[in-house]
């Protein structure tokens, strides 16, 4: 029983999980290494290869190619049409096209006179256990038997976990949701995909750890592992069926040094046919908006009436804050600082914006803004809060709810202590 | 019921507040919630733009007693601890009690100072 890694063994956790995250995101697979490791992972989970693989520019597109196959619209031509005035303001002009001829020319390099009834069954789950049996379970045993669970628990927090995290929670499904809702718009029925990164590897590169690191002696599963994770690494969301199997092209992604999707140039998430997503630390944008955000001329008063709470507190980033409140001649009414259990200042911060007269005034009244930072990410939130004269008040008063009967009172809102009470 | 002793417990995490309540409020709140089927994790509310999500977690799935609200509120009965978490937020910890959760409030400025709940 191992009971302790080595300096190697703990020095090399973060890069080999770092290698790999970069694998995972690479985009520079061709489109006969993307078939024949789709055809692969059939074999490899005991089932016939497909007949046809069909390789869409985007998760989108493979949405709608299954969409078009399951007969759910009649015909090519009605979805072009269906989707062309229904697709959500991020996402290019010409995406309709684009998607309509990769449709096409799938169809016209696959001869198949009966394509629509093959793709009938969803065989993910059958490809999903076996290849559990097959590799994962085994492996599983071995590793229970071999190693001490602390060791287990270091590594699946920092490989099982982190990887996880990036990629499952911060990139796929936030795309997925962003198709989940352009299919409903446009009255479409969304498909399971099977995301290997995103479900699956995680687990299997967690496993190949030990192997790669001395932990366990290479075997015939090690062998399988290897196989599976060169397969699955460049195929990022598929459609498995019995005779065809349908796979996205992998995005380009643009992170931020948290590993959340995030650029100020482009879009963070950018697919070939033209599906992109704009998202600033994570947080989704419509085109326009990030436009207008990161141009950094958004007025303030336009970031303020952002009505997605976190859409504005990263807006709030891009804006000045100073300038405004001098623009408007707005005073700062009262501060309050907290700390938080690691001794680390909280500020809250009350502001009176007053009336102002004029076909281009912001507030035909005088008006108030609590401004404080969370004790969490330590950015900077802006809300309105009634006429107060301290920010405990207004603090409280955003907590209460009279309604229901619950009301935090400003003495007790200055004793909830950041981090143990608030975060 | 005004929150004005120390001794009831209070958490927020982002834009939800959790008020300790009386088993007789939690009782009351029950009637107007729905049960939901859950397992040792429960999604209270997900953000629609970060695709993130508050999530309580329990050690065992009976520990909890839960129903969710029509307002999207909650009300919940915890007889061991539990731990909220959040991709952005700190974790912290809730005691076993009973517990109304209620979403935080703001005033837009810009729509005639209307209150609404703050939307994530």
């Amino acid at each position: 029983m191992i009971e302790t890694l080595t300096k190697e063994q703990e020095e090399a956790i973060i890069p080999f999980r770092e290698k790999w995250i970069a694998r995972i995101l690479r985009t520079e697979q061709t489109d006969e290494q993307i078939k024949e490791n789709v055809k692969g992972i059939y074999t490899l989970a005991g089932l016939e290869q497909p007949k046809q693989v069909w390789i869409m520019d985007s998760m989108l597109g493979v949405q709608i190619a299954i969409n078009y196959l399951k007969n759910s619209v009649n015909n090519l031509e009605d979805i072009y049409s269906n989707i062309r005035s229904n697709l959500e303001s991020n996402i290019r002009s010409n995406i309709e096209s684009n998607i309509y001829s990769n449709i096409r020319s799938n169809i016209y390099s696959n001869l198949e006179s009966n394509i629509r009834s093959n793709i009938e069954s969803n065989i993910r789950s059958n490809i999903r256990s076996n290849l559990e049996s097959n590799i994962y379970s085994n492996i599983r045993s071995n590793i229970y038997s071999n190693i001490r669970s602390n060791i287990r628990s270091n590594l699946e927090s920092n490989i099982y976990s982190n990887i996880y995290s990036n990629i499952r929670s911060n990139i796929y499904s936030n795309i997925r949701s962003n198709i989940y809702s352009n299919l409903e718009s446009n009255k479409l029925q969304y498909f399971g995909f099977s995301s290997n990164e995103a479900s699956w590897l995680q687990w299997y590169i967690y496993q190949k750890y030990y192997y790669d690191n001395g932990l366990l002696l290479e075997d015939k599963y090690s062998k399988l592992l290897n196989s599976y994770i060169e397969m699955a690494i460049d195929a990022w969301a598929v459609y498995y069926s019995k005779d065809i199997a349908i796979v996205s092209r992998k995005p380009k992604i643009e992170r931020n040094t948290n590993g959340r999707l995030h650029s100020e140039k482009t879009p963070a998430v950018s697919f070939k046919d033209g599906y992109e997503l704009y998202y600033l630390h994570g947080v989704n944008f419509p085109k326009p908006l990030w436009e207008k955000v990161v141009s950094r001329k958004m007025p303030f008063s336009e970031i303020l009436a952002i009505e997605d709470v976190d859409q504005r507190r990263q807006a709030l980033k891009y804006g000045k804050w100073d300038d405004f409140v001098k623009h408007q001649n707005a005073v700062k009414i009262d501060t309050f600082k907290k700390l938080d259990n690691h001794g680390e200042p909280v500020e809250y911060e009350l502001w009176e914006f007053p009336e102002q007269n004029g076909d281009n005034r912001l507030f035909s009244k005088t008006v108030h803004f609590a401004r404080y930072g969370c004790p969490s990410v330590k950015d900077k939130h802006v809300k309105g809060v009634p006429e107060f004269k301290t920010v405990a008040e207004a603090m409280a008063w955003g907590m209460s709810d009279e309604k229901e009967g619950r009301i935090m009172t400003a003495e007790n809102w200055k004793l909830l202590v950041p981090l143990v009470d608030e975060a | 019921m005004k929150h004005n002793n120390k001794h009831m417990d209070f958490k927020r995490h982002g834009d939800l507040n959790f008020y300790e309540i009386s088993k007789e409020e939690f009782e009351a709140l029950k009637t107007k919630g729905e049960k939901i089927e859950h397992d040792v994790q429960i999604v209270l509310q997900h953000g629609e733009t970060t695709g993130h999500r508050h999530v309580l977690t329990i050690p065992k799935k009976e520990v909890i007693d839960i129903v969710k609200l029509p307002d999207g509120g909650w009300a919940f009965k915890l007889d061991g601890e539990a731990e909220i978490t959040h991709e952005d937020h700190k974790k912290l910890t809730f005691k076993p009690t009973y517990y109304h959760m209620t979403r935080e409030r703001e005033l837009d400025h810009f729509a005639e100072s209307v209150v609404r709940q703050v939307i994530d």
